[in-house]
């Protein structure tokens, strides 16, 4: 990017370590427990040695079943994923770049759909969907989750949009491109970075949302975080499963990001198409 | 302009019946419900129309306004923490190309762990007796007993908080950076412009629209934090940690004061919104 | 002439044995037949994830095998199963055929007419196993009646029948040295297990050393306790104040039966009384137990940080498993102590039908196979607390170390007494056995229910805030009590 100074650079490496740190610590540290026993898990001091055992692993997967539920919560959080950009980037567009009557208004009832705890829509939502015939589907747990994902998409996407000059669209109207090309072929692209951020995080919301989850998915379509609770019992907390099952839900999320980083970084392009 | 208009909503359509089906159907039975008295409990209450009793009642519930001001103490706290170091992540990560992907997706993972389990692991981290920090802390003398049976389990929560929802603040205003225009840190560069100064200048104003918006996102999310709260303490020691959240839940889903719950749910609605909105208004996003 | 007696005896009784096939051939009932009509059909119930539960999902099997019936079993959190019902209950969405859920909600689902009752089942003798003795083949009749039955009618069959008593480290209790140190210092000898809160208070206090200072004649590596208790808000912690309360001599209602409502008489001397022991207690307990639920104080027996603790029987095995615990076979097991009664709590979570299942008949064909002994014993031997009687006379499950104290406590028959000294942990420890109920004058416990009218559930929200609040310091006992009297009194005028 620009020219950096040695010591400079060593700052920025040093600072990286420590927020690598803090960030992975806590979660090394329950991976760790993850090949424990009950007896090191809970023991009363900090040891560093221990028998490592693998037996959590199937317990909680197979036993419990969280192979299931963790099929479920990929399936849900890619549909809600899909639906709410399908939905939400249209509307950031048009939003953003059209003359929308009460556009104020509108995105900020959009943004509103956040706002209530999931208890107000819970039941209502519940004997809705049980009308409509959905109840227990995945599409249930996903319809609940893409009025949430898509505030998030509008939002986000839209302040990229915002971002992007209007001569750039009016020069493609003027290349006689029709209003969905230019949106197509220029709009979008420019816009890449804040829509996987926010395909991210409605992924990210969506992986770990619990009320919903828990009242509509029923047996079919039930996600991890309502099965997570159910380790806490008067038997014991079982700590070992419960890390297992924590540990690999976070590879998906994390394959993810690994996928679509370049994606992130096509936005430096930006100041060249500008030119 | 009429023609574009119609066009524009169009576009919008999609968008507009999923909220009106999923949202405003369901919230206005909610408000139907907040007019009437009905508990599976307390069984007089049948379901008969009460008018605006249970919001009389709720603004008349000390418990609930403390509630909000418990609320607001985790909050504040927490998301002026997530913006400054999520801003400061974002800024160190940009510097870095090819390590980039690398960092993030190790950044990214307490995002990815769902808030119950964040909850799980503060238990079992902050535990006087099993838990590493928890152990540390009392040899060290910080705390006599376990920090989430006194009354600073507020900050256990602050924690957890931050430690989960950082890394949202830190990618997005990566990503914003990554997407700003190139030519005018040439240009200032040219010009002679100091790091300090293109940053305070250049990098800050470009930023301040996706800066407000993350605000946004994370408030309204924060202002209704419950699963990890109920996890790890559930709004206790006493009430020390109850947000609006955890009493709303409390008296619908566990002492099943329907209507009551509800009427609490609305009014978090209210407050979130009327926040949001003075946001939005003094921030001209 | 011996020789012919024998095979006369032989003959006679196989004679008889074939008379008895036949007619069971004949007449006998089958599950099989009973279910015909629902083969190919798929049973849905709901219930916490607990291993005997577990144990079940793999039982289960059997059923399904015989009678071509799919059993689907979700398993969710304590208080996942309670949303999740009465979510499905309220929607009238008739999705679970069959509900295991803790007893206490039955007032609630009967007054709202969630659930059916049984009768029309019990007495159907279509959907009837004559081998199943539903009258008397369960261990205590008072308990079944709490925690299946609601105003004279049944409602339920149990899937545990659960108590909580005491759990104490005998191998320290019994060590001569510590016997020898104890006697000195506090001039009797050391009680093995301690019956009364006096007893218990001198030895938990006795027990709490710190890091370094020996004990039975071990130098520590880490600070240990006499006591443990649940302190956290938490339902957890409204069981605990429950055993003292309750042995104090208090009740939060007066009522006969759990399902009867009465004045409330929770501010009462004894009830303060028993906060305010709660509260004095927490000197001999880890200095965390503000923040122990069920998994703390287990853990905290477990990894040998206590001496004695009051918790669930049918979390016991967890403590006797050596894969679990560290401490396995050097906890035994006695009851509650004596204050002014000598006590067992009833708990214990319930199957039934709701109003909406869509295959009643098949659900009770399903808990009636579940209560055969069979089945019960496999989920015994996973943790569970049986409710039926002959479960108790396995071998197998009498071998267990807590059974012999948990089952006393419930049907009042002694399957073995432990006395001090004995190096084996199971039995019921004779000084327990022997010891006076002052409520009734003699050895006899008195078995206290619980509320499971509808109102009993925000009475425990607000049980366990004051009494978490009093724990902390923030109210005097007094004032907890007095608030929580208040409260309920004004839920109860409602």
């Amino acid at each position: 990017m620009l020219r950096k100074k040695k010591w400079q650079e060593a700052i920025w490496i040093l600072l990286a370590i420590v927020i690598v740190t803090l960030a992975l610590g806590p979660y090394l540290w329950f991976v760790m427990i993850s090949f424990k026993d009950r007896t090191d898990i809970l023991s009363p001091t900090i040891r560093f040695l221990f028998k490592p055992t693998l037996s959590n692993y199937p317990k909680i997967f197979i036993d419990r079943e969280f192979i299931i539920f963790l099929k479920n919560s990929i399936i849900v959080a890619l549909g809600t994923v899909a639906i709410s950009l399908i939905v939400g980037i249209p509307a950031a567009y048009s939003l953003s770049k059209m003359p929308v009557v009460g556009r104020k208004h509108i995105m900020f009832f959009i943004l509103s759909s956040r706002m209530a705890p999931p208890i107000t829509i819970a039941i209502p939502l519940y004997i809705l969907f049980q009308k409509i015939g959905i109840l227990g589907h995945y599409s249930a747990v996903i319809i609940s989750h893409v009025t949430f994902g898509m505030a998030l998409v509008v939002w986000l996407v839209k302040t990229f949009f915002d971002d992007i000059p209007s001569d750039l669209e009016d020069a493609g109207r003027v290349d006689g491109c029709s209003r969905f090309n230019v949106f197509r072929y220029i709009m979008l692209p420019l816009a890449l970075p804040g829509i996987v951020v926010s395909a991210l995080f409605v992924f990210v919301f969506s992986w770990s949302e619990f009320l919903f989850a828990l009242i509509l998915s029923g047996h079919d379509a039930r996600t991890m975080p309502p099965a997570f609770p159910g380790l806490i019992t008067p038997h014991g907390t079982f700590w070992g499963q419960c890390a297992a099952a924590a540990t690999i839900s976070t590879i998906p999320g994390v394959l993810l990001i690994l996928l679509f980083h370049k994606y992130l970084v096509r936005g430096l392009t930006f100041g060249a198409v500008k030119g | 302009m009429e023609v574009e208009s119609k066009k524009a909503m169009v576009w919008l359509l999609p968008c507009m019946v999923l909220l009106f089906i999923v949202d405003i159907i369901p919230f206005l039975v909610a408000i139907g419900e907040s007019f009437r008295a009905l508990s599976f409990t307390l069984l007089s209450q049948r379901g008969q129309w009460v008018g605006l009793d249970n919001y009389r009642k709720a603004l008349n519930d000390p418990v609930f306004l403390e509630s909000i001001l418990t609320t607001f103490k985790i909050l504040v706290p927490a998301l002026s923490i997530e913006l400054l170091l999520g801003l400061g992540i974002g800024l160190l990560l940009a510097q870095f190309q090819r390590a980039r992907r690398f960092l993030m997706s190790i950044i990214a993972i307490p995002m990815m762990i769902a808030p119950v389990v964040i909850g799980m692991m503060g238990v079992l981290a902050l535990n006087s007796e099993f838990g590493p920090i928890g152990i540390i802390l009392r040899n060290f003398n910080l705390v006599e007993k376990a920090i989430l049976g006194t009354s600073l389990a507020w900050i256990a929560i602050v924690i957890l908080d931050i430690y989960q929802w950082t890394p949202l603040a830190a990618i997005i205003f990566l990503a914003g950076i990554l997407a700003m225009p190139q030519e005018p840190f040439e240009a200032a560069q040219i010009d002679g412009a100091s790091s300090w100064q293109r940053f305070l200048f250049l990098t800050l104003p470009m930023l301040k629209n996706l800066f407000a918006v993350v605000l946004f996102l994370r408030f309204i999310d924060a202002f209704k934090m419950f699963d990890k709260i109920w996890i790890a303490t559930e709004g206790g020691p006493g009430r020390t940690t109850q947000t609006v959240s955890i009493y709303a839940f409390r008296h619908g889903f566990l002492r099943w004061n329907l209507s009551y719950g509800t009427t609490l749910a609305l009014l978090i609605f209210l407050v979130s919104f009327i926040v949001t909105y003075l946001f939005v208004k003094f921030s001209k996003v | 002439m011996k020789r012919k007696i024998k095979c006369l005896l032989i003959v006679f009784s196989s004679l008889l044995i074939m008379i008895g096939g036949y007619s069971y051939s004949a007449f006998a009932w089958s599950l099989k037949e009973a279910t015909e009509p629902w083969r190919g059909k798929t049973l849905r119930m709901i219930g916490e994830s607990l291993p005997p539960l577990q144990a079940l999902e793999e039982v289960k099997k059997e059923f399904e095998k015989i009678t071509g019936v799919k059993v689907i079993i979700e398993m969710y959190g304590h208080e996942e199963v309670v949303e999740r019902t009465t979510t499905d209950l309220v929607g009238k969405t008739g999705i679970y055929d069959l509900l295991d859920n803790p007893h206490r909600e039955l007032g609630r689902y009967v007054e709202l007419g969630w659930i059916q009752p049984l009768d029309k089942f019990v007495n159907e003798t279509k959907l009837r196993d004559p081998n199943l003795d539903l009258e008397k083949g369960f261990i205590n009749r008072k308990w079944l009646y709490e925690t299946c039955f609601y105003k004279g009618k049944q409602y339920g069959l149990p899937f545990h029948q659960i108590s909580m008593y005491l759990w104490y480290r005998f191998d320290l209790l019994e060590n001569p040295q510590e016997r020898m140190v104890f006697k000195a210092k506090y001039g009797y000898e050391l009680p093995s297990p301690p019956i009364n809160w006096k007893e218990l208070r001198d030895v938990a206090e006795f027990f709490t050393r710190k890091k370094g200072e020996t004990l039975a004649g071990k130098i520590l590596d880490h600070d240990f306790y006499g006591f443990s208790i649940t302190g956290k808000r938490h339902v957890a912690t409204w069981y605990s104040f429950l055993n003292l309360l309750y042995s104090f001599g208090g009740r939060v209602i007066d009522q006969p039966r759990g399902d009867t409502k009465g004045p409330v008489i929770l501010d009462s001397p004894e009830a303060i009384e028993a906060l305010k022991y709660y509260v004095d207690i927490l000197k001999y307990c880890p200095p965390g137990t503000l923040t122990y639920g069920w998994d703390e104080e287990q853990a905290a027996m477990q990894q040998g940080l206590v001496a004695m603790g009051i918790n669930w029987d049918d979390a016991t095995w967890a403590v006797c498993d050596p894969e679990q615990s560290v401490v396995a076979g050097k906890v035994a097991f006695s009851g509650v102590p004596i204050g002014k009664e000598k006590i067992a709590q009833i708990e214990g979570w319930t199957y039934m039908i709701p109003s909406t299942s869509r295959k009643p008949e098949l659900a009770w064909l399903f808990i009636q196979w579940v209560m055969h002994p069979e089945v019960q014993i496999a989920q015994q031997l996973r943790g569970g607390e049986s409710a039926i009687d002959a479960v108790y006379y396995d071998p197998r499950i009498r071998k267990l170390p807590y059974v012999p104290t948990a089952y006393y406590l419930k049907s009042g028959k002694v399957i073995k007494v432990r006395h001090v000294g004995d190096p084996d942990p199971g039995g019921v420890p004779a000084r327990y056995l022997e010891a006076i109920n002052p409520r009734t004058g003699n050895t006899e416990v008195t078995r206290v229910p619980k509320p499971t009218f509808p109102e009993q559930e925000p009475i425990t929200d607000i049980i366990k805030l004051h009494v978490n609040q009093a724990l902390r310091g923030v109210m005097t006992p007094k004032e907890a009590i007095d608030k929580m009297a208040q409260e309920i009194r004004s839920i109860m005028k409602q």
